[in-house]
């Protein structure tokens, strides 16, 4: 048994993060009101100094601590900078809006950042209940982040859905991991929750025994809820909509990013020997992801359920990665991870600069916004033309790598569902650009724009076009996270 | 030559800088657009100084973007006779119709904006000639569409634009989805985006021929979107709602020869795969068909010249699915030329009528606007295959290419075509320009030299450009030029005559009908007594033409009208989009608001996932 | 003799009865209640699975002891959403969610 302390300082950027967000939440309470708001600057720069501090600390580290229980590799050294990287812009984004609405901006930014804390354990899990853990770490501050504006009812809505259906989600989860639990402790293999034991076990078995595939089967209603995959998917649009807009824009991205990554890690190092049987139910899940996600985003007239409904289609495309997986899928599936969600973030904060100067959001009201201002028109227009994949964009590479992984994976009849179901997408993110471009505005009043989360939209939708245009740095990096998890 | 590269990127630049800046600059920065491309031509020309003195048959340079794993995708261009005429031909058609819109388009709002959207257009076009791999096309290929989306919307204030801006970027879209799925179909047998590397696979036989001519067939379906094939020609008619000049470069010259060119690019894949040659064969027939009996019965200018547009892009892939790339080239030359030049003229009568584009209201205009009627002629005879104009050249190298290479079925059809192709040209001509000066037609003047001078330019090259098939000297012809071991113009003599004879009988029915009616009606008001009898009956002969014409091929060319705008139309193509909306519409309703109706979803999704597992995959294993 | 078999059917039943109550219930606390039911059925798995088939006999009950833990922690939550929830309209029933639909 392994001295408890001996690699303890390993998560010493975990303890920091904890840290930094106790601080946080308590300062609030000392701080008189007009100094609160350095808190989000706090948060910043502590955030910016951790993500210097884990690079240089794990860059070269690669061990597995308590047997098992928490990896640090290239891959979750990956994932803890983007994690940190997505807390800065989440805190950014959020700035206007807690400076206007929240009177403990504290409890807010505390959330977050346990909720990041969340994300980087369950990239670094290599174990079944540490997983479990991060993800419960991290869907708590989300329900609280949620339900945040107290007086408003949808809030409070979104934040009673969000809380009922994730707890049912998560029991059905825990109930898939005793499965799991039960049928890799009977053939006597040690340590039987880690990725590693149940990968031997599975290698080790000709078929795969009925309460195993329940298990399985329990484990993905689970982790298929976070992600929001069909059918698991109902709560995202009324969530999205209710939720105020910087917690939707974190939902959107973060927790996506933060579960693919465990879904990632779980499939690549503890499934895969049994890719076969489980290749074609994730790729039909994928399939009715994609269609429906893209199908009902046809039809709606609210911005933030039309985001909602396109990133459910986008999930479509990742799970088709996942179902493909093989080394390329899984860098594809990276890339596209970071590139959606520097996309996605783009569109966000646009709606979020429109909502914060109108308090309006639905699509209609977008008519003319070219003219009223013209920066924020420019900017979702480039991340919409992204997310509908259109070359020079980030969309545009990372979606064509995830189709070529498919390809060679040989679901050819997958593929082609996933570029028909973007030329679907096309349509109705060109609904959006046609209101803003040809459109006439109702009033005619320039939106202003604050310097904050302008600056915040140049850099989302700079960083759009970069990913698009020259990703090989990117791709580099993700290739060797990639070889962390499938050597 | 390596830095034929610097043609795109001059043009790309432009983009930015006049999107971006040209408000601050003087002429909102059309000199901008102008210079660029106008480097671009020089480029050509450099290109093809230096492509003509030395050996190779082909070059490419290229450098690495991005390496994915196993796929590989590189910034590189190819430098062969095909990229070398489609390089001159887009350059050349773009400045003459950017000289143009300096006049046409003056005092429009936005004119920087127009002429930066022409940038990006044409980059991306001169990227597409260029690409040595599929990926890099694939690229191009999808800004093509967006810069003419762009365009086409330009008058975005008027909802019908929007709509055909609209209409167009999705319909070609749907081309666009086979041409992807093709292209990885292609990598995944070969291993390759190159296409250097993908041809030589295929033809080493390394590719399956069922793999094949799926990959084959699909790379066309990107071709029918772009180059405005049957059924996804659906998009060009409207597309017409765009500026002229526009209309005249985008779906004369160059984006619709795109599918033209990326069938001809990736030949030795149709050669490999002669089932889906056919299928280019028939649809084209069905295409050249379909358009030239509707541009028979339009009314609108800009419309006629649309769908003989359409069915001169049917023509040149019915050449190509005879197994001649050249001749298909060669009508893609002549064809850009003579009707870049109608378009443009048509953008003279227009601004001369105050932007009225029916054609009843319009005639006599030749004495209005001599030289515009001039240049118009003679791209209407050219066109129509009249020798000695290039028209004749190509459509005869068309024609010989049908005669060898498919069964007599389609040659019979193909000269019927080009009957109706003279005889529509003719309506046109003569309707506008000669005859009796319609009441509208009153204050018409002839355009500004800026307007003029590309007209004349093009008539010049629409003239000449033919002579290019023949062999003189040293030079072997450009059948030679393009593919060598080609003959250069050969004459199969039965063929050529009955071609010429053809044209000529449309042309002269056209002139019957369209002109000597209006000249019998006059000599009928303007004579009495026998001569008034004598008259009569000819007129009464001109009639029953008119009657026979009438009953027989109009009724059918709007049969087809009807058919093409319900069924293919509203029907299959709308109505796809229709049921995927309405589908949309209504799957959204699961999504009831109640917390236990979402829940109930999962639970069953958990056990359809579980049930799947345990009674399904152990069955098909 | 009690054994493997025994109780994983309780904590099957009782899954399922969780699943009912969650799935039929309308009050919110109500539906809360039902998924601290399904919890509590899968500890009982665990601990049921550490008991009869795990050599070292513990597994299980850590895990058992997390789960017990951190369901606690979500009642904690969830009821103080669900209060506010009722503060601001009300009502606690399920039905009455309906403000966000299609």
């Amino acid at each position: 048994m392994e001295n408890l302390t001996a690699n303890l300082y390993l998560l010493w950027p975990e303890f920091l993060l904890a840290g930094l967000a106790f601080v946080v939440l308590t300062a609030d309470f000392f701080l008189p009101a007009e100094r609160k708001n350095y808190l989000a600057l706090v948060s910043i720069l502590g955030l910016a100094a951790l993500i210097i501090f884990t690079t240089a600390f794990l860059l070269n580290r690669n061990a597995a601590l308590y047997g098992g229980l928490i990896l640090i590799d290239r891959f979750s050294l990956l994932f803890k900078v983007t994690f940190l990287g997505l807390g800065i812009l989440m805190v950014w984004s959020s700035a206007d809006f807690v400076k206007r609405y929240l009177s403990h901006p504290g409890e807010y930014y505390a959330m977050v950042l346990f909720s990041i804390l969340g994300m980087v354990v369950m990239a670094s899990a290599g174990e079944l209940l540490t997983a479990y853990i991060g993800l419960e770490l991290l869907s708590f501050s989300l329900y609280v982040l949620v339900s945040h504006a107290r007086e408003d009812l949808k809030s409070n809505e979104a934040g009673t859905k969000y809380i009922l259906l994730g707890a049912f989600a998560s029991a059905l989860l825990l109930y898939g991991i005793s499965m799991v639990y039960g049928v890799v402790v009977q053939v006597g293999i040690p340590a039987p929750t880690t990725f590693e034991a149940i990968a031997t076990y599975v290698a080790r078995v000709n078929s795969l025994p009925v309460s195993f595939l329940v298990g399985m089967a329990l484990i993905i209603a689970g982790l298929g809820f976070k992600v929001a995959a069909v059918p698991f998917h109902m709560w995202t649009p009324d969530v999205y909509e209710g939720a105020p807009l910087p917690v939707t824009a974190y939902l959107a991205v973060g927790s996506k990013v933060a579960a693919f990554a465990l879904i990632l890690r779980l499939f690549a190092q503890a499934f895969l020997p049994a890719i076969e049987e489980w290749q074609t139910i994730i790729a039909i899940l994928a399939a009715a992801t994609m269609v429906l996600g893209n199908l009902v985003a046809l039809a709606q007239r609210n911005i933030k359920r039309l985001l909602a409904y396109s990133s459910i289609g986008q999930v479509g495309y990742l799970l088709m990665g996942i179902a493909a997986l093989s080394a390329s899928a899984s860098n594809a599936l990276i890339l596209h991870l970071v590139g959606y969600g520097v996309t996605n973030l783009a569109a966000f904060v646009a709606v979020i600069a429109f909502y914060n100067a109108t308090g309006k959001d639905e699509v209609a009201d977008f008519a003319g916004l070219a003219d009223r201002n013209p920066f924020i028109a420019m900017a979702l227009t480039v991340s919409l033309f992204s997310l509908a994949g259109l070359p020079i964009f980030a969309g545009f590479i990372t979606k064509f790598y995830l189709f070529l992984a498919a390809a060679q994976a040989d679901m050819l009849w997958l593929t082609g569902i996933a570029v028909f179901a973007s030329l679907i997408s096309l349509y109705y993110y060109l609904i959006v650009i046609r209101q803003m471009y040809v459109e006439e505005a109702q009033v005619k009043t320039p939106l202003s724009l604050s310097w904050v989360t302008g600056g915040l939209l140049g850099l989302l939708t700079l960083g759009t076009v970069l990913i698009g245009v020259y990703p090989k740095p990117l791709v580099d990096v993700i290739q060797t996270a990639t070889k962390a998890i499938l050597p | 030559m390596e830095l034929a590269w610097l043609a795109p990127a001059l043009n790309f630049a432009a983009f930015g800088v006049v999107s971006l800046f040209g408000k601050y600059l003087p002429g909102k920065g059309s000199f901008l657009s102008i210079l660029a491309i106008f480097g671009g031509f020089i480029l050509f020309g450099v290109v093809l100084a230096d492509y003509l003195g030395q050996k190779e048959d082909t070059l490419s340079f290229s450098r690495t973007w991005v390496e994915l794993g196993v796929a590989r995708i590189t910034w590189g261009m190819i430098i062969d006779p095909l990229s070398v005429i489609m390089l001159g031909i887009v350059s050349f058609v773009a400045l003459l119709v950017q000289v143009y819109s300096l006049g046409y388009m003056a005092g429009q709002e936005r004119f920087g904006w127009y002429f930066a959207a022409h940038s990006l257009f044409v980059a991306a076009m001169l990227t597409l000639v260029l690409a040595d791999n599929l990926i890099l096309l694939y690229i191009a290929w999808e800004l093509v569409g967006l810069g003419s989306y762009l365009l086409i919307g330009f008058w975005y204030e008027r909802p019908s634009a929007a709509e055909a801006a609209k209409k167009a970027f999705v319909t070609t879209r749907i081309g666009d989805v086979g041409l992807l799925i093709g292209i990885l179909m292609l990598f995944k047998a070969t291993g390759t985006f190159e296409m250097a590397g993908v041809f030589a696979a295929v033809e080493a036989g390394h590719v399956a021929p069922g793999a094949l001519t799926w990959a084959t067939i699909l790379i066309f379906a990107g071709a029918m979107g772009k180059s405005a094939q049957f059924p996804l020609h659906v998009w060009l008619p409207d597309a017409m709602e765009g500026p002229t000049p526009v209309s005249a470069l985008i779906h004369a010259a160059t984006m619709v020869a795109a599918g033209v060119f990326l069938v001809a690019r990736a030949f030795p894949l149709f050669e490999a795969a002669p089932d889906a040659r056919m299928v280019v064969a028939v649809i084209g027939l069905i295409t050249a068909g379909m358009g030239a009996t509707m541009a028979l019965v339009m009314t609108d200018l800009k419309r006629v010249l649309a769908y003989s547009t359409v069915s001169h892009l049917g023509f040149m892939m019915l050449a190509l699915g005879a197994g001649s790339v050249p001749a298909a080239i060669f009508h893609l030359l002549a064809h850009a030329f003579s009707k870049a030049l109608l378009f443009l003229g048509a953008g003279s009568v227009m601004h001369a009528m105050h932007d009225e584009t029916d054609i009843r209201k319009m005639g006599g205009l030749r004495k209005k606007m001599p030289i515009t009627a001039l240049t118009f002629t003679i791209g209407a005879l050219s066109l129509a295959g009249i020798p000695p104009l290039s028209g004749f050249f190509s459509k005869d190298e068309m024609l010989l290419a049908v005669f060898d290479g498919l069964s007599p079925a389609f040659l019979v059809l193909a000269l019927v075509i080009v009957l109706f192709s003279a005889l529509y040209m003719a309506r046109l001509l003569f309707t506008v320009f000669y005859g009796a000066s319609s009441p509208e037609a009153e204050h018409a003047h002839e355009s500004p030299s800026v307007m003029t001078l590309p007209l004349i330019i093009l008539a010049a090259g629409a003239a000449v450009v033919g002579f290019l098939a023949l062999e003189v000297g040293g030079y072997e012809g450009f059948g030679n030029f393009i593919t060598s071991g080609h003959h250069g113009f050969e004459v199969n003599l039965l063929l050529t005559v009955a071609a010429v004879v053809l044209a000529l009988v449309g042309f002269g029915l056209g002139y019957a009908i369209y002109v000597r009616k209006a000249l019998s009606t006059q000599a009928l008001m303007g004579q009495f007594g026998w001569v008034h009898k004598l008259l009569v009956n000819k007129y009464y002969m001109d009639h029953a033409y008119q009657w026979a014409i009438d009953r027989i091929v109009l009724v059918f060319a709007s049969f087809i009208g009807a058919f093409d705008r319900i069924v293919v139309n509203d029907m299959g193509v709308n109505g796809t989009a229709e049921t995927v909306k309405r589908s949309g519409f209504r799957i959204r309703y699961l999504e009831s608001g109640m917390v236990y109706n979402y829940a109930l979803a999962m639970a069953l999704g958990a056990a359809a996932v579980a049930l799947f597992w345990w009674l399904v995959i152990p069955r098909i294993g | 003799m009690i054994t493997l078999v025994h109780v994983q059917v309780l904590s099957a039943g009782l899954f399922c009865i969780g699943l009912y109550g969650v799935l039929a219930r309308r009050n919110a606390v109500l539906v809360l209640l039902a998924i601290e039911l399904m919890l509590n059925a899968v500890n009982v798995n665990l601990v049921g699975i550490a008991a009869f088939v795990d050599h070292s006999k513990f597994l299980g009950q850590i895990i058992a002891v997390f789960v017990i833990t951190v369901a606690a922690a979500e009642v904690g939550l969830a009821l103080a959403i669900i209060l506010r929830l009722y503060r601001n309209k009300g009502t606690t029933n399920v039905d009455q969610l309906n403000l966000m639909k299609w």
